[in-house]
């Protein structure tokens, strides 16, 4: 009879774990997910070219994060930790200032019927030494283009308003992930060649989900 | 046509000159789009979004219009046509191969393939049409005027207002012309000084009668000629001139006075072919209009008066006219000329920058895109703007958020285009500037006719 009701608690928890893992995470005891706050986040692109610098800008930042409730509360140490923070950006959601034409370009060199969304996902987040309170290191795996490559990133994570903003800045280069700076013709002249780099920088607001 | 596109030692320094300025040369150089060669009228423009399923709901004249200049716009594809006469139904079919064929504009809306409407219909038909439309979710260019009644006009309007996540343009095509635009940029330069009058005018003799062997269908097709279904020549034609002087003075006319006549066209008709028009617009500036059916003697114009210059405007083409005292604003000495009944227009277009100024003399080429053209190509690009942003919003946050989502609709940068609220106020205008022909007099405008609740 012992065995039996051991055999049944063991299942219906076997059960209990399927589905959290069918619902695509399992969040700690005391982990809360955030996911993205409308028309609040943004994320500058700025490049570069032979003829003027450009940018090009979404205010579409999706994914979510899962973190500890007491994350950059401002009252628990700081310590390393390995979250699931996942972020999708769509690439057609990218404009350019350039205008709708130099939109086109970029989504053909970004594989944009391939590869819809900018993926990142971060691997590690590390306090910055001697930095102040919400500074960290992270490390993250960006994918451009189909292409994915690890990077170190620092950035900031504070409470504002119950939310949780999170900032940053990084520098990619377009040829590590596959992709060829663009260099449109004029009247049948190659005299416009796009920077390799480019710079991202974001702010991206997220809310505690409601349960 | 230029055969071979221009090498970068063709721009000498002769030709540096004669082009232009800094200015041309740097325009070349940055954002402004360049092409080697202006394609041929008929050609499609290079696609750069996916093709937008659309249906036409009216094949009379101006619906056969719209749909060749559909067929030649390359976001575009004719997914369904819709008349209630069958022969114009089989007529503008054979344009646009494989789109259904349908007599009732119910049917078309309740195609999930279409995605965006054409609305060419007689003006008092819109109403029902658009606001259905609307309703099931479709993307609606609606023809000028929106109605023939304010209450009309209205209800459409808040339609669109409403309809956040689905662009509604109005059909006045100006707003999307890129010549149009480069030209009330000029002249906000203050190049022309303080604005004097505003002419417009448009002659062409023609009947607007058509004929039928079935008395119904030619009441049907003729429903231009009758006081109950036709603003007039107001209406018809005018309204883009009311829209066009509204544009130029930034704002809109406190009043309108009105004559018209039966001249020529004695035919049993109840609208004028020949009217004439002032709109008065605030700080004393007047907007002559006349148009007839009666005759064709100069065609088509508009002529923005001012204290230092004149604008005229025909067509694709544009001249400025210099007061002998006004300021010198340089590039005049190497811009190309015309004289018009001995005064001397200095030639004022877009694309100057595509002369490569080997022959002083030569024109340069003007768009040969249609007004029309540009209207939809601003259209379909909207469209794909807008559906993209839905599609983009709705898979990132709560798709049932509909605040948010027009939020994020509202900020999107859209293509030139008329908007519901040019749309509401240039039909108000023709609607009232026809009442006061009709009663040859004068009307003050009142603000809430242009304004929705």
């Amino acid at each position: 009879m012992l065995t039996s009701s051991l055999t049944a608690r063991f299942s219906k928890a076997l059960i209990c774990l399927g589905a959290l893992l069918a619902a695509g995470s399992i969040l700690a005891a005391d982990a809360v997910r955030y996911t993205p706050v409308p028309n609040s986040s943004k994320l500058r692109m700025d490049g570069t070219s032979t003829i003027h610098d450009w940018h090009a800008d979404t205010d579409i930042i999706g994914g979510f994060m899962e973190l500890e409730a007491t994350f950059a509360d401002g009252k628990s140490a700081p310590v390393s930790v390995k979250p699931t923070i996942a972020v999708k950006i769509p690439v057609r959601s990218l404009k350019s200032s350039g205008g709708k034409r130099m939109d086109a370009v970029m989504q053909e060199h970004m594989k944009f019927e391939q590869f819809k969304v900018i993926e990142y996902r971060v691997l590690e987040l590390t306090p910055k030494a001697g930095a102040a309170a919400g500074q960290y290191e992270a490390k993250g795996a960006l994918t451009l283009a189909g292409v994915t490559k690890t990077n170190m990133m620092p950035v900031t994570i504070e409470r504002v308003d119950g939310k949780l903003k999170v900032t940053g800045t990084t520098a990619v280069k377009m040829t590590d992930h596959g992709i060829k700076p663009p260099a449109p013709e004029i009247a049948g002249i190659s005299l416009i060649r796009t920077g390799d780099e480019v710079k991202l920088k974001f702010e991206w607001v997220t809310e505690p989900k409601a349960p | 046509m230029n055969s071979q596109p221009p090498s970068a030692a063709d721009f000498n320094r002769r030709d540096f000159i004669r082009g232009g300025s800094i200015a041309t040369l740097m325009s070349m150089l940055g954002g402004v789009e360049l092409k080697a060669a202006e394609a041929p009228k008929d050609a499609p423009a290079k696609s750069s979004g996916p093709k937008v399923k659309c249906g036409v709901i009216g094949l009379g004249a101006w619906g056969r219009e719209v749909v060749g200049t559909l067929q030649r716009q390359a976001e575009a594809q004719i997914v369904s046509l819709c008349d209630t006469y069958g022969v114009m139904l089989r007529r503008a079919a054979t344009n646009a191969p494989g789109a259904t064929a349908v007599d009732d504009y119910r049917k078309m809306l309740e195609d999930k393939s279409v995605q965006a409407v054409f609305v060419a219909t007689p003006t008092h038909l819109h109403k029902d049409i658009v606001i259905e439309a609307l309703q099931a979710g479709k993307h609606v260019y609606c023809e000028a005027p929106l109605a023939t009644t304010v209450e009309d006009a209205k209800a459409i309007a808040k339609a669109a207002r409403d309809a956040g996540a689905q662009v509604f343009q109005p059909g006045l095509s100006l707003r999307s012309d890129p010549q149009r635009h480069f030209l009330l940029s000029f002249i906000r330069t203050g190049a022309i000084g303080k604005d004097v009058m505003v002419r417009a005018q448009w002659h062409k003799k023609q009947s607007w009668r058509f004929t039928s062997a079935n008395p119904d269908r030619e009441k049907e097709i003729n429903w231009r000629l009758s006081k109950e279904t036709s603003l007039g020549l107001a209406g018809e034609i005018g309204i883009h001139h009311f829209d066009g002087m509204a544009w130029l003075q930034k704002d809109l006319p406190t009043a309108v006075t009105g004559f018209g006549s039966i001249i020529h066209w004695n035919d049993g008709r109840e609208v004028p072919d020949t009217i004439q028009a002032v709109l008065e617009f605030p700080g004393g500036v007047q907007g002559m209009y006349d148009a007839t059916l009666a005759n064709s003697f100069d065609g088509e114009s508009e002529v923005l008066l001012g204290t230092d210059a004149a604008v005229m405007m025909r067509g694709n083409k544009a001249w400025l006219f210099k007061e002998v005292d006004s300021p010198l604003l340089g590039w005049e000495v190497y811009a190309r000329k015309e004289v018009f009944y001995k005064e001397t227009g200095i030639a004022l277009v877009a694309n100057a920058s595509k002369s490569t100024g080997t022959d002083e003399n030569a024109e340069i080429p003007a768009y040969t895109n249609t007004p029309l053209a540009f209207a939809f190509e601003s259209f379909l690009a909207n469209v794909n703007e807008v559906v993209g942003a839905v599609e983009d919003f709705t898979a990132t946050f709560d798709a049932a958020d509909k605040k948010a989502l027009a939020k994020h609709i509202a900020g999107l940068k859209m293509q030139r285009a008329a908007t519901w609220k040019e749309g509401l106020e240039a039909t108000v205008t023709a609607i009232k500037t026809n009442e006061a022909i009709l009663g040859a007099k004068r009307i003050v405008l009142q603000k809430d006719w242009f304004q929705l609740a």
